[in-house]
């Protein structure tokens, strides 16, 4: 054990407000500290600190200050907050706050890492260039996925985002390599419904042993939820960059988190920025998506799949608009597609992948992927705009051309953007049914594509 | 930002040959450095930049994005406990934006010699509505505004400048160099594309309304001249070895040529060959393609010498 720290207890809570304490007269006590609660019926709680000065010092209560009262002793540890990390981790089952709940023993740890991660010198990271096969059509050929890339996925309630999620922790591979595998999975405020759903799933394909499961679920304190993705990430980074992984985090759902930023800065009475959430959001969500990617002479990668339900289905909410700041591209979720009954309802001509140019191309995907993605794109975005002219005009007054462009648009939902929801498909196949359904169209309809891939790719019907 | 540490250095300048990290600075604050920094890093660049102005160099600066310089102080000024301005920003913002894009000149330095600063701001507005403070205070200062549109990038038509809502108002200006550099009838040429453009934009109106079917065989025919500017002229694919670059000497014969195409089709119509006819002549198809052609100069010439040839053929 480490040597043991003496420290103060002090019985000097002046207030509690929401999730916070306020302690008098302390001893100068460390940014972000580590401290311990004792309530008077002898039960813990723990806490860091926010703020700090002369007089008070801001206390904020992980598990919830319910049943403190100015009676209790507040101890500070004269550390940040770490968390144990181990290589037995894969597998485990732990609360919002790090502790194991799956009835196994405590993590003997290998570290203790300091959670808040430190920036990686942009110029020690490698670019991410490695595609990642998820066996989706619209990810794989549409948006693609590359290693160590953060891709959200900005979603809204009542669509299927948690299906989409697990359906790409199941299937994503690299091609061709052998590697370590690993999927950190953190769940923020998501109900024990979606819970139940993702550890049924996790068993059910095997994926659990590969997998460290970090669960804050609805009813469980908001102020914890501010912990539990740095957890997360701290195990992530330890597994990528210490045992050479390939780390892929899901983390769902953002805007709880948030929210739960929100709550504390209201508690502390802070100045609220847009909509209420506090003005330093977009810090505080960098600190998190940044610790994505790869790092020069280190094997493992961490790629970061945050699942965020928009408000409203407004792209404009400061929550989406914020992370789409930072990550390198988005998946979009569309309604419309939902209830057409298409899975998954990826919303194609607003998704982006902003490292698919690194991905995709001759030795990484085929050399025809790029051209023939610009050319579904565009017809497909053609196409969408015929059929808002189609319900006034009707179709007889289109040309033949563009009747083929309205075809075209059906085609491609229905084959490219459906699939199942365990069909996995290689990006041949995906090329496959896009030349296939690129043959319905007139030849010189197709203009972004080299006459060369052309020649080789496309059947005419 | 781990893209550009990577490719830049990379990347050749198409006019020497030589990398171009070599006349390069490059100063990083990801979004997970400290804020304060952020704040600072576009006053760095500005200072390396008007450092080397005064060596008599003409230096560009591209600073990616304002936005998030502005959400930095915004974040600053909230820390700070500022009486918050329009959506939370300080009302400061317009004053710092305008002392930052100000400071881009042509100046004589104390050398003798003549340097400049040319500035490239990315803004990038919460969803795209340009309506909000960081790009509005932006527009009041600039001359130059290119305007990246959605519609265009869910298309895939890159680069996806809007051509109607950008604008530059240095076109007078530069009217004398295009004649003396370009050719003397660029500036028209410009206008006209331009023109029909903007013609393109109303036609849509009405085939939004009756479908184009409905439209006479003279406004079809706009529309696919419109249609080349957009498809050969505008659209350009960065990962394209040959279309990533396109001197302005191939600008002008490329726009010389849809506009040869658009004469032709206009005695076309007049004379009254069918539409389909005349679209679908194989100069137009290697017109489309050429741009993908290694060399791509002369299929140019070529395709200027098919189309008159094809036209011809048609009675024209």
């Amino acid at each position: 054990m480490a040597e043991v720290k003496v420290s103060k207890e002090y019985k000097t809570i002046s207030e509690i407000a929401g999730p916070l304490i306020f302690v008098e007269k302390t001893e100068p006590v460390s940014y972000d500290e580590l401290v311990s609660v004792k309530l008077s019926d002898g039960s813990m709680k723990r806490g860091k600190v926010l703020d700090s000065s002369d007089k008070v010092v801001i206390v904020q209560v992980f598990e919830g200050t319910t049943g403190i009262d100015r009676s209790a002793s507040v101890r500070f540890l004269g550390e940040t907050m770490k968390m144990p990390v181990s290589r037995d981790m894969l597998g485990r089952i732990l609360s919002g706050a790090g502790d194991p709940i799956d009835g196994g023993p405590p993590i003997n740890p290998e570290q203790r890492i300091d959670i808040t991660g430190a920036a990686i010198n942009p110029w020690a990271r490698d670019s991410p260039h490695d595609f990642i096969q998820t066996g989706i059509s619209t990810i794989d050929g549409m948006n693609t996925l590359v290693r160590g890339q953060k891709l959200p996925i900005f979603s809204g309630s009542g669509l299927p985002h948690n299906d989409l999620a697990l359906q790409i922790a199941r299937q994503a591979k690299v091609r061709g390599e052998h590697e370590e595998f690993a999927v950190v999975f953190v769940a923020m405020g998501i109900t024990n419904e979606e819970k139940q759903t993702f550890m049924k799933e996790f068993e059910r394909t095997g994926a659990l042993k590969n997998a460290v499961v970090f669960l804050n679920l609805a009813d469980d304190p908001a102020t914890e939820r501010i912990v539990t993705p740095r957890l997360g990430l701290t195990t992530a980074e330890y597994m990528a960059f210490e045992l050479g992984m390939q780390v892929l985090v899901i983390m769902t759902d953002m805007t709880n988190y948030c929210e739960a930023l929100r709550q504390v800065g209201a508690a502390r009475e802070e100045v609220p920025g847009r909509r209420g959430y506090p003005g330093y959001m977009y810090t505080d969500l960098a600190q998190l998506y940044e610790r994505a990617g790869r790092i020069k002479d280190k094997k493992g990668s961490i790629t970061q799949i945050p699942i965020l339900s928009m408000p409203g289905d407004d792209i404009t909410h400061p929550i989406p608009d914020l992370s789409g700041y930072i990550t390198e591209g988005q998946i979009v979720m569309s309604r419309d597609l939902h209830r057409a009954g298409i899975y998954p309802p990826v919303n194609v001509s607003s998704s982006l992948s902003r490292l698919m140019g690194g991905g995709t191309g001759e030795g990484r995907t085929r050399a025809d992927h790029k051209g023939v993605s610009d050319q579904l794109y565009a017809a497909y975005a053609e196409g969408k705009d015929l059929r808002g002219l189609v319900a006034i005009v009707g179709k007889e007054s289109l040309s033949e051309k563009d009747r083929k462009l309205l075809d075209f648009a059906d085609m491609f939902e229905d084959r490219i953007v459906r699939q199942g929801a365990d069909e996995d498909r290689s990006i041949e196949d995906t090329l496959a049914i896009a030349w296939d359904i690129l043959g319905s169209l007139d030849i010189d309809q197709i203009t972004r594509i080299d006459r060369k891939y052309i020649d080789k790719y496309l059947k005419k019907a | 930002m781990t893209e550009v540490l990577t490719e830049f250095p990379a990347l050749e300048d198409p006019k020497t040959g030589d990398p171009l990290m070599n006349r390069t600075v490059l100063i990083a604050n990801t979004s997970n450095m400290p804020v304060a920094a952020r704040e600072a890093s576009v006053y760095t660049g500005m200072t390396i930049a008007e450092y080397y102005r005064d060596m008599g160099y003409n230096v560009s600066l591209m600073a990616d994005s304002t936005s998030r310089w502005a959400e930095a102080m915004r974040e600053i000024s909230s820390r700070l406990e500022e009486m918050p301005g329009e959506e939370g920003y300080p009302a400061y913002l317009a004053g710092r934006l305008s002392e930052f894009y100000e400071r881009a000149c042509r100046a004589e330095a104390l050398c003798g010699k003549e340097g400049s600063i040319s500035v490239i701001g990315a803004v990038s507005p919460p969803g795209g509505d340009i309506s909000e403070p960081v790009s509005q205070n932006t527009l009041r200062i600039v001359r130059v505004f290119w305007a990246l549109d959605t519609k265009l990038r869910e298309r895939r038509h890159f680069p996806a400048i809007d051509w109607l809502t950008s604008y530059s108002l240095y076109n007078k200006q530069l009217a004398q160099w295009y004649t003396d550099e370009v050719a003397a009838d660029f500036p028209a040429l410009r206008e006209w594309a331009m023109l029909t453009l903007q013609r393109e934009s109303e036609l849509q109106e009405i085939v939004q309304l009756v479908g184009s079917d409905a439209l006479p065989d003279e406004q079809k025919a706009t529309l696919e001249v419109s249609k080349m500017i957009r498809e050969i002229f505008l659209q350009q694919n960065a990962y394209h070895p040959v279309d990533t670059y396109s001197p302005m000497s191939r600008q002008y014969v490329m726009l010389k040529l849809i506009k040869q195409y658009a004469d032709l089709s206009a005695k076309a119509v007049q004379a009254g060959v069918p539409l389909d006819k005349f679209e679908s002549i194989p100069a137009r198809q290697r017109f489309i393609r050429a741009k993908l052609e290694t060399n791509i100069d002369d299929e140019l010439k070529a395709v200027g010498e098919d189309m008159d040839a094809q036209f011809r053929a048609l009675g024209v």
